[in-house]
């Protein structure tokens, strides 16, 4: 297993940075905020603003059945992308990915299922610990990481792009 | 006969960069390049890469009749508002209008029938009449 030389807060900011830039390339759309947050063997990553504006169109023009078809097939075809993506990053298996989007809201909503917890660093006082982010284990792994102060909050990426 | 002019080139490309736009406003994507040749009162376009990333992508992992129910419905809009666009820019109304997309080649190409001769490209008028091109 690799061994993450970054923080949680800094795995999360990659991961988010990584999934607005694969949206940007492969469908010419930039979306909004794009937060991801890890739970021991899971990661749930919440993008905004994630329909494109064919889709829109579509849904706009009384296609609304159709517009879900073309989500569903794009999910399914940036999911092989997002795997790999999810993998580099965080240096672990994904066993599965279920994703899910509302048109109305633009927002997409994904939980990744890990092979097994990440590894990252701890952010402060001993930068050479290495810890696996999953409960159970002692020093700091506390997952809110609020009680040991170790760990730095769940850090949310905001794309200040505009759409062109 | 119909050789071009000034007026005509102008006119060619006022729309040609109208359409860039309208497809950056509709669909978010640009196409690679647009041609537009007036021919009397046939007005043709071609239209290279029209295909948006979507589109593309839904092609590549075989989701070709997704792709191409797509397409039907954004060239249906694109159509809709080429009209409006030709007949406001050329000062002519549009008879008839035939769009076509291949997905294969991602290449896309419409033809504008006009009721006439724009007004735009006929020989100048020696009087004050302003010039058409102001308000596009």
């Amino acid at each position: 297993m690799t061994v993450s030389m970054l923080t949680r807060g800094q795995v999360e900011r990659t991961l988010s940075q990584r999934i607005q830039a694969l949206y940007r390339e492969q469908l010419e759309h930039r979306p909004g905020k794009v937060t991801c947050q890890l739970f021991d063997e899971k990661v749930a990553i919440v993008i905004e603003d994630s329909i494109t504006q064919p889709e829109q169109l579509l849904a706009q023009e009384g296609h609304r059945g159709l517009a879900k078809e073309v989500r569903s097939g794009l999910d399914g075809a940036l999911q092989p992308q997002l795997k790999t993506l999810i993998e580099d990053v965080l240096g672990v298996a994904v066993i599965d990915l279920l994703s899910d989007a509302t048109l109305e809201t633009g927002r997409t909503g994904m939980i990744v299922v890990l092979a097994d917890a990440p590894t990252v660093r701890t952010s402060v006082s001993a930068p050479k610990q290495r810890d696996k982010l999953s409960s159970g284990k002692p020093l700091d792994t506390s997952l809110d990481g609020r009680s040991s102060g170790q760990f730095e909050s769940s850090e949310q990426f905001e794309s200040s792009g505009k759409p062109e | 006969m119909n050789r071009p002019t000034h007026a005509s080139e102008s006119l060619h490309r006022i729309i040609e960069h109208q359409l860039q736009t309208l497809y950056q406003s509709q669909l978010g994507h640009q196409p690679s390049y647009i041609s537009c040749q007036l021919q009397g009162t046939t007005l043709v376009i071609v239209v290279e890469h029209p295909l948006t990333k979507v589109e593309q992508l839904l092609m590549v992992y075989e989701c070709r009749h997704l792709a191409e129910q797509i397409r039907t419905i954004l060239d249906r809009v694109i159509r809709n508002k080429l009209i409006v666009m030709i007949e406001r820019t050329a000062k002519i109304k549009v008879v008839d209008l035939l769009i076509d997309t291949r997905l294969d080649v991602n290449q896309g190409s419409a033809i504008a029938i006009l009721a006439g001769i724009p007004p735009v490209v006929l020989p100048a008028k020696l009087d004050n009449s302003p010039s058409p091109f102001n308000d596009v």
